[in-house]
């Protein structure tokens, strides 16, 4: 793993994990902030902008490449590296859960 | 024309406001179509009344721009569309305008989150910024020019010298211009409609006067008037104070500088403050002196005039200790250097205008 990829992602926004998330299945953009916002009860809105920033950054940084493109309307899905460091992600937040729950109680 | 479309005029400095205006005009039945080349005039397709959401985005291409740079815009139009943004056309600044028919519980913003709205807003400050830059270089360029045509030609010396003075007030004037419409874009586009509606009409509990004053005793005198009428400080430069308006009662101003500590320190026999090496004023000993000073006193903090001045407001009136101790200038001596100099340059010019 690069090791300037794991320091950009390790941890990662809430944002990036909920979209590497939605890509483990191929899904376009709309799509995306559809299935982001009902994940989260609409916590998390991914508007055009954050949508247009994070899709073009995961795609450079090779985290999710792009599957199909018609006419603009492109699909995505996650990657190898994008599934390594979303594992890592996640192994790193249920040690926060734990640490948390350990030391405040449950 | 056709019979369902209507033009109206209308100038907008705020695109704030000219989006709330689009919006209002929707709300109406009319649907914003185009705008001339003018950027004045907006044709409007009449139709049933809607909801609808415009938004102004520009795409700024940096100086060599890369082939991803180039392909940006095509790449954000796509998500936008699929988004259910709608291009609607762009001005002859390129700034595009979007529209969305408003969606309960959607997303209603083009740029929904702070570090969106922030590199939004920054997109508009750096055109401004780049504009005037430019016009920075011509406006040299230009000066060198007419001044290599006087040298030149000794016959219409006056002439050059009017034209290149005259091109570069307009350039400075120019310069002012837009860095004042790049700050108020940056604040605008950063806030969310509902922070920019709040921002907008509390106008009336604000007051900015303009003033200049040299003397201490007679700014604390007119800020100590201006609470007495219920306008209390919250922030001043060298020229504007701004006030909020609150309940009318009278509070004591103090205002501390770099000579007032140390008046202060020669009264207790201790040292004076040696801190005038950095030119830029930026990192001065006086500064955490007198927040200690005051922390003793009971001075509560209420703003700072650069690193030249800061004022505080306390309740009791100044004894006879501190009434020796207080700056009898507001204006630091580099202020009234810089406006010697400026004044100096200007008889210069006009000197050399009308004697050649």
């Amino acid at each position: 793993m690069d090791e300037h990829l794991l320091k950009k992602y390790n941890p990662m926004t809430e944002a990036t994990y909920y979209t590497l998330l939605s890509l483990t299945t191929p899904r376009h953009g709309y799509a995306i902030m559809q299935f982001v916002g009902e994940l989260t009860d609409g916590r998390i809105q991914m508007g055009t902008g954050t949508l247009y920033t994070m899709l073009g950054r995961l795609v450079d940084d090779g985290l999710i490449l792009i599957v199909s493109n018609e006419n603009g309307k492109k699909t995505y899905r996650i990657t190898q590296i994008g599934d390594e460091l979303l594992e890592l992600e996640i192994t790193r937040l249920r040690k926060q859960l734990k640490n948390g729950e350990d030391i405040y109680g449950k | 024309m056709e019979n369902n479309t209507i033009k109206k005029t209308h100038f907008f400095l705020s695109l704030r406001k000219e989006k709330m205006w689009l919006e209002e005009m929707a709300m109406q039945g009319y649907f914003f179509e185009n705008i001339s080349s003018s950027g004045v005039t907006y044709t409007f397709r009449i139709d049933k009344p809607k909801k609808m959401i415009y938004e102004i985005d520009r795409f700024n291409l940096p100086k060599s721009p890369t082939q991803k740079d180039i392909n940006h815009r095509g790449e954000f139009l796509a998500i936008a569309e699929e988004l259910g943004w709608q291009e609607v056309t762009h001005d002859i600044d390129m700034n595009y305008y979007f529209a969305k028919e408003y969606e309960e519980n959607g997303i209603n913003e083009l740029y929904n989150d702070e570090e969106m709205r922030a590199a939004h807003a920054a997109k508009f400050a750096d055109h401004f910024h780049t504009v005037a830059r430019s016009l920075n270089n011509i406006a040299l360029f230009f000066d060198i020019l007419m001044l290599l045509c006087a040298l030149a030609n000794s016959d219409h010396q006056k002439f050059y010298f009017v034209f290149g003075l005259g091109y570069s007030i307009f350039a400075f004037a120019y310069n002012i211009l837009t860095n004042r419409l790049a700050a108020m874009y940056q604040r605008e586009l950063s806030m969310t409609a509902e922070q920019w509606l709040a921002s907008t009409n509390k106008g009336s509990n604000l007051k900015t006067s303009h003033r200049l004053f040299f003397s201490s005793k007679k700014l604390e005198a007119f800020l100590e008037a201006q609470s007495q009428l219920g306008w209390h400080l919250t922030k001043m430069t060298t020229f504007c104070y701004y006030f909020k308006k609150g309940e009318p009662r009278t509070v004591h101003y103090i205002i501390d500088s770099h000579t007032s500590v140390n008046k202060r320190l020669k009264m207790a026999h201790l040292q004076k403050l040696e801190d005038a090496k950095d030119i830029s004023m930026q990192n001065n000993d006086w500064q955490y002196q007198s927040a200690e000073d005051a922390e003793n006193k009971g001075w509560t903090f209420l703003c700072a005039s650069g690193n030249l001045l800061i004022v505080y407001s306390r309740n009791d009136e100044p004894d006879e200790v501190e009434n020796m101790c207080t700056t009898r200038f507001c204006l630091h001596p580099w202020s009234t250097f810089y406006i010697a100099c400026f004044l100096v340059g200007f008889a210069c010019s006009f000197a050399i205008l009308f004697f050649l």
